[in-house]
Formats: C-alpha cells, structure tokens, sequence
C-alpha cells in the first residue's frame, strides 16, 4: 500500500491496457502517416517495397483497318504511326523505318524526338520502298528497345 | 482510496431510483454515437491512409454491432462467434448501398453509389438501426473493446504485414526470402499451436488463426498491381463498371452482375474508404475472407476442446483452395463468410428463438444475393441436415432444434426465386445444370473405363491423357472445320513447317528428384487422409447415441455435405457445372470439425492419461503441416519443381495469371480500335487479360495456332507469348502448352501494335 503505482493499479486494474492499446494505436496512426508522406515513400522505395512503375512505349498504327497491303505504283508510301510513353517523366527516343526482305534491311527513315509523359506523338513520313522481292516487311522500331511494329505489302514492280 | 474502488455502488442505487424512460436513456451507450462520427469523419478524409484504416476498421464493426442489437442478439454470443459482427456489417453495407442505389434516380441522382449519398445512407441506416435497438437490454450492448485482448497478443497481425512486404517486393523483383519467412512462420504456428492450444485464450487463438490466414491469403492476393486469377478478372470488371458508372440497374444480368457482392458491396466500399478499387478486390476481401478459418474456430469451441477447435480450424488454413484458390474468386470470398455466420447462427444455442430467427433470415438473404453456388449449397444443408437428424435421432429424447434450419432454407429459398428470376433474370446457371442434367443425364463416374470397379473409378476421378500439340493441333483444326464454318484459316496455315511445336515447362531445375517425390506422395497420402477421417467422422458424430443436439445436428449437416461432395464427384454432369473444390471448401466449414472432433473422441478413450491425446494431435498437427507444406510449394526453393506464384516470378501460374501494366495497355488499346464485327484471338490465359481490362466478350477464340486462326484475324499476344514464345490451348484433358506461333503470326499478320513485350496482329 506504500507505492504509489500499486495503488493505482488497484484502483483501476484494467488502464495500463488501455494505456498500452492506446499506445498502440498511437504508434500504427503516426506509422500511417508518415508512410504516406513524401520522406515514407522514398524508404518505402529504398526498401523494394512500393509500387514501381515500370515506363514502356506504345507503338502503333492509329488506323489498323486502313493498312495498305498493295504499294502504290509510284514505290512511295505514306507512313502514319503513332508513339506514347507511358512513364513518369519526358523521355528522348530514336525511331527507325526499314525495309525487310531476304534477311536483309534498309533504312527508309528515321529521326528523333522528345515526347511528354503519358502523351501520344504521331508521326507521318513518306518513304520510297526499295520492293527488293515482291513482298516486303516494313519495319518501324524504336531505338534501344524491342518494341516495333511491321507492315507487310505486295510490290508490284519488284527488282 | 478503497472508496475509488466502488464508485458503481454509489450511482447504482439513484438510478434505480429514476423514471423508466430516463433509466433507458442512461443506458444508451455514447460509444456508437462516437465511431458514427469518427467514422463520417474517416470517409470524409479519406484521402489520408490513416482515415482510410480507421473506416476500414468502423465499417467492419459499427453497422454489424448496430445490427445484432437490434435483433437482440447477446453481447456474449458475438464475443463467442465474432465473424457475426463483419457479416453483419456486410448485410448492413449491401441493404444500404441497394436502398441508395434504388432512391438515388428517384431523388435525381444520377450517380448515387458516390461518397456523400453513401455517406448520407449509411449515417441514417445507421440511426434508425440504432432506434430500432434502442430498448434492448444492456447485455445486448457489445463494446469492441471486449473484442480485443491485451496488446501482447496483437502479434500475429504482423504475418499480414509481412505478407503485403514480401509480395510487394516479388512484384518488384526482389527476393523471396522474406514470404519463405511467412509461410514458415505459418507452417511452425500449426503444431506449435496445436500443442500450445489449451492454454490460450480464445481471443489470443482468434488473432492467431486471423493472422495465419490472412497472411497465407495476402501471398497470393497482393501479386501484380491487378487482381490475379482466372474468375476474378471478370469479376473485376463487372466491379469497375459499377463504379465507373456510380449506379447499380435491375434489368436483365449475366450472374456476376448480378451479385451485389460484385457490384453494390465493392462499388460502396471503394466510395466510402477511397484509393483504388482494385484494392477491394486484392486486400479488403481476403481481410473478410480470413475470418472463416476463425468462425471454424469458434464453432469448435461450442462443444470441442480449444486444442481441436485449433485443429479444425488448421485444416482449413492448410488447403490450396482455401489461401490459393479462394482469392481469386472474390464472390466466394463473401459469401463463404456468411455462410460461416449462417451456420455460426443455426448452431447458436446461445440466441433466443426470434434472435436465431432475425440473425439467421438476415444472413440468408444476403448470401442469396452474394453468391449463386454457396447459396443453392446452403439450401441443400440445411434442408438435408435436419432431415438427417431428425431420422438418425428417432429414438432419442431430447427435441431438436431444427425450425431454424427449415426457415433459413424457406428464406433463402424465396429470395433466391425472387433474385435470380423477376430481379435480375440471371438463374441461368440452375437451367444450365437442368439442361446438362436432361441431355446426360446424372453421367454416373463418366471417367470409368470398360471393367473398371466402381470405388477405382470414384477415386481416379476424369482423368484422360494429356493431349499432346499436335493432337491438339488437328484436334482443333477439325473442330473449327466442322462447327465454324466463318472462320477462313490462310492457305499456308497446313505448311508442315508452321506445325506447332511442345514448349518446355519453365521449371526450376530439379534439386533432389527423390525428396520432391517422397514430399509429393507424403502430401497425397495425407490429403487423402484427412478426406478418408472426414469421412469416418462423420458417420461416427450422426450415429453415435451420447451426443447433445448441438453435436447430432452437426453430425447430420456433417453427413449431408458428405452427400452433396459425393454427387460431386459421382456425377459428371455436376461437376461440369461447379467446382468440387470450392464445394469441397464450403463443406470443410463442417467436416474440418467432425475430424478434429473424432480425433478428440479418440483421446478421450484414454481417460486416465493425457499422452495419447497430446500423440494423436500431435501427429495430426504434424499431417497438417506436410499438406500445408505441399500445397505451398514451400520446398521448391530446395527440390526444384514447379515455381510457386508466391514465391517466383516464373513459372505456369505467373505466365498465366500475372497481368502486367503494357498487358492493360494493350487489351484498351485493342478495344477502342477493332470494329464491331470482327474476330479476336487471345489464348486460354492471355483472354483474362481481356477479361479484366476490356469489354471484349464475343467472338473471342482462345486457340492460337496457324489452321484455326482466321485470316483477318485480331491477335491479341500478352506477355508469355511474345516474351516467353509461349502459349496455351484449351482441351478436354486440360492445359496444352506450346510454342508461340511467331513464324507464322509474323510471315502472315502485321504487328499493328506494340509495348515491346506485348503486341496486336491483325491483318
């Protein structure tokens, strides 16, 4: 009966649990909210243990139906295809149109180009087929990277 | 200070002395009054993660303590059987969100599963449940503080924690080390548990088996940033529709859209909690369905030792298809909770008759409107089980309790014909079995062969040998010869030269074949061992003559879910139409018990020594660890094998079932270009992505080989195919495997679209 802290307890047996619980949950509010903050994110980051989203192109033609699959007789072609980056910052990329045939390719055409984040660049460019056999594969690529995209088309006049 | 000590005593006397209606007014606790606004306040500021954990945490327990107060169901029976406040609180949350849904247009809105209208719904939903329970008697009154042990026993809930990390850090392509950790943590809890049962308390073994579970379930659940498997991708889809759309119509509906627990119940969550939606799905769901293992817990206490409750309970954690399967199956998820809470309440001796009545009206409703299957299933149980009892227990003196199982069938009936028909016209699966069941008939063991005995027929199940891709390449081929006429392969397609090709298997290398073996036969031999005690067990609790109501009757439900198993697997065109191991799921909420119960029987013949006891379920608890450790795979990181999908980033479910974010890109790229008549191609695992991501539905065809693919095909190829050159085709005997058909696709179709690890061919 002479310490103070029996007494208490004695009093109100079930408050250090209570204490403890609201610690607890004290802790796990403070932990939630400091998670959520910018500094929480990047441990979270350092610790592999947050979403990391992995930034990858889109390449396309924006009108797939309307693809020819005969060359014109001129040889020429106009090209229409698309590109996005799906990241979280812009990004500088290299583009390249080739000619496919006998396991061989040739440039058509290529340049390069800074498109925004999660913004689409369309890109139209007139190329002169080479039309070395008669069916050719067009290439589209994207520099340092698998992504392509490829059209086949008939040539009427091979060499 | 001893004056402190009796501060009760004091005001009890005055009170006594007050008028009626103040003493009732006193006695309203302010405890909901204040979560009500904690909880307004939390979905209000929901955009903190710390707001979004404290609604996560009221939404669970308010509606369901409101609830069961008002139907007057004890304090001390939620305390008993605590799954009966989150089914509760999902009845609430899915009246509610219907209600809203339903006025919304009325009162012009045109979008009412939004926050506030929820908000506002739920607040007065939550209000007159209030009133309605207003006069009922203080032990009625549930505090949740009653709910939680002290903190030293808050460790389990790290396992999940844990979970979360260690699947976040596969997803990103760290280690597994830190998941090998859980599930050896879970695997050593089993025996360990076992042993150490008797001597916890009920709560502490709650928050264990809550953990265990839950931990076990995240593993599965939190893989990718997208939901994983193979029903919930549509599921996820019906989901987001729903909220995309912010209302909920009758009308005519296929099933999913048709279950609330797909449509109003997510979409109302995902409003009042915030963040994603797809979070629902991947951590809100699996949190819910954790609790089942609990409820098996909890049941067992009423009439088995907690040391076999815990045993009962292990069994369940221990199944693939329960922390595996189930988690890809989010209507499911649900409804086996409320089926718990069903069964919880028709085996409540503790409830007065119109409280059982009200609990057990309550729940059988909402699981008519959260899952077709588990409902016909719980039907059929409690139509079967009191009908059993009451045959097996003519000679017996003791009544009964069987009326309450005759109305939650009666209930569930009713609003399962009122739903499924003039509701949403969506029964079509109970025509469906009808249907197969007038063509073939009940298909009596359809994989028995000439000569074959009945009991080796039952056991070897269907069973035909793998296809190999060239039968499945000409098997294919004469089918879309024969029954799709519109389908125009190219000409080259017969070229020997594009014939597929097998693909070989993306296994780890084998370690120690013999280990692998021995570990694979072990864990047979004990899953068929735990089916074989089910049985036995059983049999055992319906016959035997000592045995209590509540034991006979369990006994009885115990034979009738024997029976609906057996149909299973007797009967083909059954089986064709639902999953035996989610059947097998739902029934193990029952024989999970019976096993452990006969296990307790057996020790008890020991009377005078404790041993024997602590050996059966010592060994048993042992058993239960080989078949936790097989189902897992937790041994490939040894033996080789098969990589597990919670522990590789490899292997055939992380090819099939592993969505990644240029997959989405894809399927909604090819669903804003391809016209309305057209064909689609994506194979049997690539289609999910579709599935999950896009509308597109028809007219897709899962085989991806040169003679079945139309010539101005769309060919959708996920990742698997173009990065891994590896597809799947679907056949009687199962999964095909084989080589991507690039040379082909790439020589006759053009790459109209391309992430770099994913492409559309078309031509």
């Amino acid at each position: 009966m002479s310490s103070p802290s029996f007494i208490f307890r004695a009093a109100d047996p079930v408050a250090p649990t209570r204490k403890r619980r609201i610690a607890v949950f004290g802790i796990v509010a403070i932990v939630l909210l400091v998670i959520q903050s910018g500094f929480g994110q990047a441990v979270l980051k350092d610790a592999g243990i947050s979403r990391q989203v992995e930034p990858f192109v889109e390449l396309y033609f924006p009108s797939p139906q309307a693809l020819p699959s005969l060359l014109p007789a001129s040889d020429r072609l106009k090209l229409t295809f698309a590109v996005r980056y799906v990241g979280s910052a812009n990004h500088a990329m290299a583009w390249r149109v080739s000619e496919k045939a006998n396991k061989t390719q040739i440039g058509l055409a290529s340049g390069h180009f800074v498109v925004a984040m999660n913004q689409t660049d369309v890109i139209v460019r007139r190329v002169r087929v080479h039309c070395l056999t008669k069916r050719v594969q067009l290439l589209v690529s994207i520099a340092r990277s698998s992504t392509r995209i490829t059209l086949w088309l008939v040539c009427p006049n091979p060499r | 200070m001893a004056g402190l000590s009796q501060p009760a005593v004091t005001h009890t006397a005055p009170l006594a002395r007050l008028p009626r209606r103040v003493v009732s007014r006193w006695k309203v606790p302010p405890a909901w009054i204040v979560e009500l606004v904690l909880l307004d306040a939390a979905i209000v500021g929901n955009s903190l993660w710390l707001a979004r954990a404290v609604a996560v945490v009221l939404l669970a327990v308010l509606p369901g303590q409101l609830l069961l107060r008002s139907l007057r169901v004890p304090a001390a029976s939620v305390r008993q059987y605590v799954a009966y406040l989150p089914c509760a609180s999902v009845a609430v949350l899915i009246a509610t969100t219907l209600v809203v849904d339903l006025l919304g247009p009325v009162l012009s809105l045109h979008e009412p599963l939004r926050r506030w209208p929820l908000l506002i719904g739920l607040n007065i939903a939550l209000l007159v449940l209030a009133y309605l329970g207003r006069h009922a008697i203080s032990s009625c009154e549930l505090k949740c503080s009653d709910l939680i042990g002290p903190v030293r026993w808050f460790w389990p809930l790290l396992l999940p924690l844990a979970s979360v990390v260690a699947a976040e850090r596969l997803n990103n392509g760290d280690g597994n080390g830190l998941a090998i950790g859980v599930l050896v943590a879970v695997a050593v809890m089993i025996p360990a548990c076992t042993w150490l049962a008797n001597g916890m308390h009920r709560r502490q073994m709650n928050l264990v088996l809550y953990g265990s579970g839950l931990a076990v379930i995240l593993l599965t659940s939190m893989r990718s940033s997208f939901v994983i498997g193979f029903d919930i991708n549509s599921e996820y889809f019906d989901f987001h529709q729903t909220v995309m759309n912010g209302i909920w119509h009758f009308g005519h509906l296929n099933p999913y859209e048709a279950m609330l627990s797909l449509t109003v119940l997510p979409a109302s969550l995902h409003a009042l909690i915030g963040g994603q939606d797809v979070w629902i799905f991947k951590l809100g769901y699996p949190a819910l369905l954790a609790l089942f293992p609990v409820a098996v817990y909890s049941l067992g206490t009423r009439f088995l030792s907690r040391r076999a409750s815990f045993v009962a309970a292990a069994i369940v954690i221990a199944q693939a298809y329960f922390f595996q399967q189930q988690p890809e199956i989010a209507r499911q998820e649900i409804a086996l909770l409320i089926f718990a809470g069903l069964m919880g309440a028709l085996l409540d001796s503790s409830l007065g008759r119109w409280p059982q009545l009200g609990l057990v009206s309550v729940l059988g409703v909402t699981l008519v409107v959260c899952h077709y299957s588990t409902t016909y299933i719980a039907i059929l149980l409690c139509l079967l089980a009191p009908l059993l009892a009451v045959t097996f227990s003519r000679r017996k003196g003791s009544p009964l309790p069987v009326l309450p199982w005759l109305l939650a069938a009666l209930v569930m009936s009713m609003a399962a014909l009122i739903w499924y028909v003039p509701a949403t016209h969506s029964g079509n699966n109970v025509s469906d079995v009808a249907e197969s069941l007038r063509q073939s008939g009940i298909d009596l063991l359809p994989g028995r062969v000439k000569g074959e005995s009945l009991i080796s027929a039952y056991f070897n199940g269907l069973r035909e040998p793998p296809e190999s891709a060239m039968q499945y390449e000409h098997s294919i081929a004469a089918y879309y010869a024969g029954h799709m006429s519109y389908i125009v392969p190219l000409p080259a397609a017969t070229d020997p030269a594009y014939n597929l090709r097998a693909a070989a298997p993306a296994n780890l290398p084998d370690h120690a074949p013999p280990v692998a073996s021995a570990l694979a036969d072990a864990e047979l031999l004990v899953q068929q061992l735990i089916d074989f005690l089910a049985v036995i067990a059983a049999l055992v609790y319906a016959f035997r003559r000592r045995g209590d109501p509540l034991t006979r009757l369990i006994g009885a439900a115990g034979i009738a879910s024997l029976f609906v198993l057996t149909a299973s697997r007797l009967s083909g065109a059954l089986a064709a139409d639902y999953n035996s191991s989610r059947l097998f799921l739902q029934c193990l909420f029952i024989l999970a018990l019976l096993e452990a119960g006969f296990l307790e029987l057996a020790a008890k013949r020991f009377k005078s020594r404790s041993w024997p006891g602590f050996a059966l379920f010592g060994s048993f608890s042992l058993l239960l660890l080989v078949a936790f450790v097989g189902n897992t795979d937790l041994t490939a990181p040894v033996t080789g094998g098969n990589p597990p999908l919670i522990l590789y980033n490899k292997g055939q479910d992380y090819a099939g079932f592993y969505p990644s974010t240029q997959e989405k890109a894809t399927a909604q790229w090819l669903a804003a270009v391809v016209p309305p008549q057209r064909v689609i191609y994506a194979d049997y695992f690539a289609e999910l992505r579709l599935d999950q991501f896009s509308n597109l539905r028809n007219a897709v065809f899962n085989d991806v080989t040169p003679r079945t693919l139309d010539q101005h095909a769309w060919i959708f190829a996920s990742t698997t195919n173009v990065v891994d050159h590896l597809t799947w085709g679907s056949t009687n005997s199962g999964i095909v495997d084989f080589v991507f058909p690039a040379p082909f696709v790439d020589t006759y179709f053009n790459v109209v679209y391309s992430t770099g690890s994913t492409e559309v061919l078309h031509r």
